[in-house]
C-alpha cells in the first residue's frame, strides 16, 4: 500500500525533529530515508509506524487516514535498529507473536500458526533456529528472525530502522542483496532507514535524503546524484559520514 | 601466573576468612541462639508457648497483614517501576524519590504520621470517629503502617531492571498487534518475573517482621493487635523468655522460608541464563 505524509511536524521540546515533512511513497515499492544522524529519519519511520504522534500533518497508509489509528491496528510490520527481539521466547514463538495476539475471531488455529511460522522461517532461510533463543543466535539471523517476526502479520507496509546498522560488512552486503530480493519478490511497499548513502543508492528505488527534519531530495538515485545543486544534499553526500557506516552507532535521533 | 586484578593467595584467604567469621558472629550465631533458647526448656514448653490463644493470635494477624500487604505492594510496585521505567513524564524524579522516602524515614516515624493522621485527635480523627471507622489501634491502622514501610521493595527491585531492558520489545509487541494487556503478560511481565518474585519475598518478609512502625500503630491489645514482632516483645518484657524466644523461633523460621524460596529462584534463574 502507498505511504503518503503530509505536513507532518514533530517537536521535542523546542527542537523540531520532523518540520513540515511531505513525502509520497507508491504502493509496492522501495524506499531509502538517508540523512545523518539527528536529521528525523527514524522518527519519521517511527511516526509513520506510530510510536510517534505527529504535532501536525497526516499520516495516509492506502489512502486511510491514520491519525486515530493506534500502532496496534496500522498492520505496519517495524523491524527496529537492535532487533527488539522478545528474549524469553525461541525464535519460533518470536514469530509467531503477531498470529497469537489477534482477537480470537480472527486467530488461526495451532496447526495453522505452525504451518505459517516454519513457511516465514524458511522464507528467511533460518529454519533450523526455531527452538534456539535470540542470545543463541548471530546477529544476522537475529535480523532475520526480526524481519520474519514482522512479516508474520502480513504488513501493508514494511519499515525499517537501520537495518543493517549493527552487522560487521561482510553479512550487510549479504543481507542486503537478500533484503532487495526478497523485496522484487513480495513486492511489499518498503521503508527502511540509513545513514550509509552507499546502502540506500544501492538497494532504493527512490531515495529521499532528510536534513534538519526536512525532506532535502526525493528520487530516483541517478537523480539524487545529480542534485548537487541542492545545497543540503550536497552537504550531505559530500560527508564522510554519509559513506562510512558506523555500526556501533546509537539510535541518535531519540 | 596472577592476574592483574588478583591479589596474593594469603590476602585472599584472610579476606574471606574475616568475611566469614563476621558472618558467624553477627548472622548466624544470633540466628543459631534464637533457636536453641527457644528449645532449652523443651520442645513441649515451646510448643505450648505458641499454642497459647495470644500468640495464635498473633501468628494469624501477622499472616493476615502480610496477606493484605504484599498483593497490594506487588501491584502498586509494578505499576511505579513501569512508569518510571518506561515512560519520561514531568515529576518522575519526585515519584522516584517517594519510593525511597519509606526507606530513609525511620519506620517510628511512618507510625506517627498515620496517628497524627488518623488517630482520634489527628486530622480525620473527627471525621472517622462520627462514621465509625477505626484505623489506629486496628488491623487498617497495621495494613497501613505495613503497606508505607514495605512499599519500595518490589519497584527498587524492578526499577533498574525494567531500564536497562528499555521498552524495544513493547514496542515491537504493539506493532504486531498486541494489547496493552497482551504486552503486559506476554512481554513485560515474563522479562521482569525472575526479579519481581524476589522482591515480592523481600516484601513478604518485611512485612512479617515489621516492628516499628506498627508498634505505634497497634496499641499493644493483646490477642487483637498484637502481631507476631510485637507478640515477641512483650513476652521478653514480662520475662517469659523460653516463650519469647519460641514465637522469635517461628517468626525467624517463616522469614528463613521466604529466604530460601529466594536463594532456589536465583539458582534457577542462573541455570535458565544462557551463554550468548
Amino acid at each position: 500500500m502507498s505511504v503518503e505524509v503530509q505536513g507532518v511536524t514533530r517537536r521535542f521540546g523546542s527542537v523540531a525533529a520532523l518540520d513540515g515533512v511531505d513525502l509520497t511513497v507508491p504502493a509496492g515499492s522501495f524506499v531509502a530515508l538517508l540523512g545523518p544522524s539527528g536529521s528525523g529519519k527514524t522518527t519519521l519511520l517511527r511516526t509513520i509506524g506510530g510510536l510517534e504522534f505527529p504535532d501536525a500533518g497526516t499520516i495516509r497508509i492506502g489512502g486511510r487516514d491514520m491519525s486515530d489509528v493506534p500502532a496496534r491496528q496500522r498492520n505496519v510490520g517495524f523491524v527496529f535498529q537492535h532487533y527488539a527481539l522478545f528474549r524469553h521466547m525461541t525464535v519460533f514463538e518470536n514469530v509467531a507473536f503477531g498470529l497469537r495476539v489477534r482477537p480470537r475471531a480472527r486467530r488461526p488455529g495451532n496447526a495453522d500458526i505452525t504451518r505459517r511460522v516454519r513457511e516465514l522461517l524458511a522464507l528467511v532461510h533460518i529454519g533450523e533456529l526455531e527452538r534456539r533463543y535470540p542470545d543463541q543466535i548471530s546477529g544476522g539471523q537475529r535480523q532475520r528472525v526480526a524481519l520474519a517476526r514482522a512479516l508474520a502479520i502480513e504488513p501493508s507496509v514494511l519499515l525499517l530502522d537501520e537495518p543493517f546498522g549493527a552487522l560487521d560488512a561482510k553479512v550487510r552486503e549479504e543481507l542486503r542483496i537478500w533484503l532487495r530480493a526478497l523485496h522484487d519478490r513480495l513486492r511489499l511497499t518498503t521503508i527502511f532507514v540509513t545513514h550509509d548513502q552507499a546502502e540506500a543508492f544501492a538497494l532504493a528505488d527512490k531515495v529521499a535524503v532528510m536534513a534538519a527534519g526536512r525532506i532535502a531530495a526525493f528520487g530516483t538515485p541517478e537523480t539524487i546524484r545529480g542534485a548537487r545543486d541542492n545545497r543540503l544534499v550536497a552537504e550531505f553526500l559530500a560527508t564522510p559520514a554519509g559513506s562510512a557506516p558506523r555500526p556501533a552507532e546509537a539510535r541518535a535521533e531519540n | 601466573m596472577m592476574g592483574a586484578t588478583e591479589e596474593a593467595p594469603w590476602i585472599r584467604w584472610s579476606l574471606t576468612l574475616a568475611a566469614l567469621a563476621v558472618l558467624c558472629l553477627f548472622l548466624l550465631l544470633p540466628l543459631l541462639m534464637v533457636f536453641s533458647e527457644a528449645l532449652r526448656r523443651g520442645w513441649d514448653v515451646a510448643m505450648e508457648a505458641i499454642a497459647e490463644p495470644d500468640a495464635m493470635a498473633a501468628v494469624h494477624l501477622t499472616l493476615l497483614v502480610a496477606a493484605i500487604v504484599v498483593p497490594i505492594n506487588t501491584v502498586c510496585g509494578v505499576a511505579a517501576a513501569w512508569a518510571i521505567a518506561k515512560f519520561e513524564f514531568p515529576g518522575r524524579a519526585v515519584l522516584v524519590a517517594l519510593i525511597e522516602l519509606p526507606f530513609s524515614v525511620s519506620p517510628v516515624i511512618a507510625g506517627l504520621v498515620f496517628i497524627l493522621l488518623f488517630g482520634a485527635h489527628g486530622w480525620f480523627g473527627a471525621w472517622l470517629q462520627e462514621h465509625d471507622v477505626q484505623i489506629v489501634f486496628a488491623l487498617p491502622g497495621l495494613v497501613l503502617a505495613t503497606l508505607f514501610v514495605t512499599f519500595p521493595f518490589v519497584a527498587r527491585e524492578l526499577i533498574p531492571l525494567m531500564q536497562e531492558q528499555g521498552k524495544d520489545e513493547e514496542e515491537a509487541a504493539v506493532t504486531l498487534g498486541a494489547s496493552g494487556w497482551q504486552v503486559f503478560r506476554r512481554v513485560t511481565l515474563p522479562n521482569i518475573r525472575w526479579a519481581l518474585l524476589s522482591g515480592v519475598l523481600l516484601c513478604n518478609a518485611r512485612a512479617m517482621g515489621e516492628f516499628g512502625a506498627v508498634s505505634v500503630v497497634s496499641g499493644h491489645v493483646r490477642g487483637e493487635t498484637n502481631t507476631m514482632p510485637l507478640h515477641i516483645e512483650i513476652l521478653y518484657n514480662e520475662y517469659q523468655i523460653a516463650a519469647a524466644f519460641a514465637v522469635a523461633a517461628l517468626l525467624a523460621l517463616l522469614a528463613l522460608v521466604t529466604l530460601a524460596a529466594k536463594g532456589l529462584l536465583e539458582s534457577h534463574t542462573q541455570r535458565r541464563s544462557r551463554p550468548a
